[in-house]
């Protein structure tokens, strides 16, 4: 089992979102962590935007891992969206982006956010991985298909 | 039914997948090298053909800058003369230069008439027209403990590129064709490196891509595997470690220098390969490595200077070293 795998569960996967730019796409994903997690949905997004602001968090071949430091939130939380439409992003290749992993974490927890970077990186580092990500069909699916993931490949 | 035959579903499903990468190219200029070997084979003419048409349907200016190296040690060779090269670069006296002249300009309109047979509008021009590259006579210095200089003949360096034309032809939608030959001073016609031209050229156009078609297929890192996306300065360290050839390294030392003087990416893209074109540019996977300014996101380096900006209690640095390439 990997760190990201560890934390995400079925409510925090979202695919086929139909969002047509970066900035609408975090605004979805903030209101996604208020109703889930009753953080502040402004605050959220503020955060998000602001770490964009640091450079772009696009990998490439479509990836991007969002991330930001949020005051007072007691554990990492995450999400995984896969959009219906790939959305320009300011990525590395230049080519739009359709699969994110979300990534809020604690004030003063280096490690684990480094920790779950580095894993989402990992795992979207893989061509086989995203191929399959972007092919599957269900929640259920996609929480297989991380769970199975081991860097042993 | 065909195994190959794409079912009508597959086809939405693929144009649609498309269409974002197409929507940020609409308008855009893309200068496109050519390497004459890539054009020799049947099938891949007729693949190019389709994709420069293609390019061009969806709203991108393109320019195209062939060379023709191999056609012209060809000719040269039925007609018995033989080449003499310092440093790769072909002495061309008169009579080598009349052959290039020719060649190049029959090459010139066969890559034409690839591109409008698939639908596409193509036009050959080259740089006595409308004085669009002007050239100096090459100088090399002697190699060696030798004084004075190698005479290179008629080969030219770029003094000066006039875009006047092309943007003339991008106006009304047509694919300017170049053959790398420039003018002098006293009209007299350079052999010039195509390579150079496409990037100079894209230079002066401030386009937003430089593609190199070659026989390539793309840059590979220290371990034989295909790197995706590379800056600039991170090829300089590649090649400053022994991880790059000189050879490699001299061949797209022009599209570097388009890079840091603007051109927003390069692509090196395996010509050889049917499609490698537009796996390149309208998919998420890619096929050929895109060379970019440092100026743009390095994902590690930026979460690790926003971690240390906004830290209250004392960063010890990261427990664990990333790869700083990213994914692959």
């Amino acid at each position: 089992m990997n760190a990201l795998a560890r934390l995400l569960s079925a409510e925090d996967i979202r695919l086929d979102w139909d969002v047509s730019n970066k900035l609408s796409l975090l605004d979805h994903v903030a209101r996604l962590f208020e109703q889930r997690h009753g953080l502040s949905g402004v605050m959220v997004y503020r955060s998000l935007l602001e770490r964009e602001e640091w450079g772009s968090t696009a990998l490439g071949h479509g990836v991007a891992i969002p991330h930001a430091r949020i005051p007072d939130l007691r554990e990492p939380v995450g999400a995984l969206i896969r959009t219906r439409y790939a959305i320009p992003f300011g990525a590395p290749d230049e080519k739009p982006v359709f699969m994110l992993v979300v990534l809020l974490v604690p004030d003063h927890a280096n490690k684990r956010h480094l920790e779950l970077l580095a894993s989402a990186a990992a795992i979207f580092s893989d061509r086989g991985f995203r191929e399959q990500f972007s092919l599957a069909d269900d929640v259920v699916g996609v929480l297989r298909l991380l769970s199975e993931w081991s860097l042993a490949r | 039914m065909k195994e190959n035959v794409l079912s009508a579903e597959r086809k939405v499903n693929i144009l649609t997948e498309a269409l974002p990468f197409i929507q940020g190219f609409h308008g855009k200029t893309f200068v496109i090298h050519c390497s004459g070997d890539v054009l020799t084979d049947t099938a891949l003419q007729l693949e190019f053909g389709c994709d420069i048409a293609l390019l061009q349907s969806v709203g991108i200016h393109l320019v195209i800058v062939h060379g023709g190296a191999l056609q012209i040690t060809q000719m040269l060779k039925r007609m018995g003369i033989y080449s003499v090269f310092h440093n790769s670069i072909r002495v061309t006296d008169a009579a080598t230069m009349e052959v290039v002249d020719m060649v190049l300009g029959k090459l010139n309109q066969d890559v034409v008439g690839l591109i409008n047979q698939q639908g596409g509008r193509a036009v050959g021009l080259c740089g006595q027209d409308g004085l669009f590259i002007y050239a100096k006579k090459l100088v090399l210095p002697a190699e060696g403990e030798m004084r004075g200089t190698i005479d290179l003949g008629l080969v030219g360096e770029i003094e000066r590129i006039d875009p006047e034309i092309i943007k003339l032809y991008h106006t009304r939608n047509f694919v300017p064709v170049v053959v790398p030959i420039g003018v002098g001073e006293e009209g007299e016609s350079y052999n010039l490196d195509a390579a150079t031209v496409a990037a100079r050229l894209a230079e002066v156009l401030q386009a937003e891509k430089l593609i190199s078609l070659t026989d390539l297929p793309g840059i590979l890192d220290q371990n034989g595997k295909l790197i995706s996306s590379i800056t600039v300065n991170e090829i300089e360290g590649l090649f400053a470690s022994g991880g790059l050839s000189e050879a490699i390294h001299k061949k797209i030392g022009a599209a570097l220098e388009a890079v840091r003087h603007g051109v927003r990416s390069v692509h090196v893209v395996d010509g050889r390969c049917p499609n490698a074109l537009l796996l390149e540019l309208l998919t998420s996977e890619g096929s050929g490595t895109l060379i970019r300014s440092d100026a743009g996101p390095h994902f590690f380096a930026d979460s690790l200077r926003y971690l240390r900006a906004n830290v209250i209690e004392d960063f010890d640095g990261p427990a664990f070293t990333f790869d700083e390439d990213g994914p692959r």
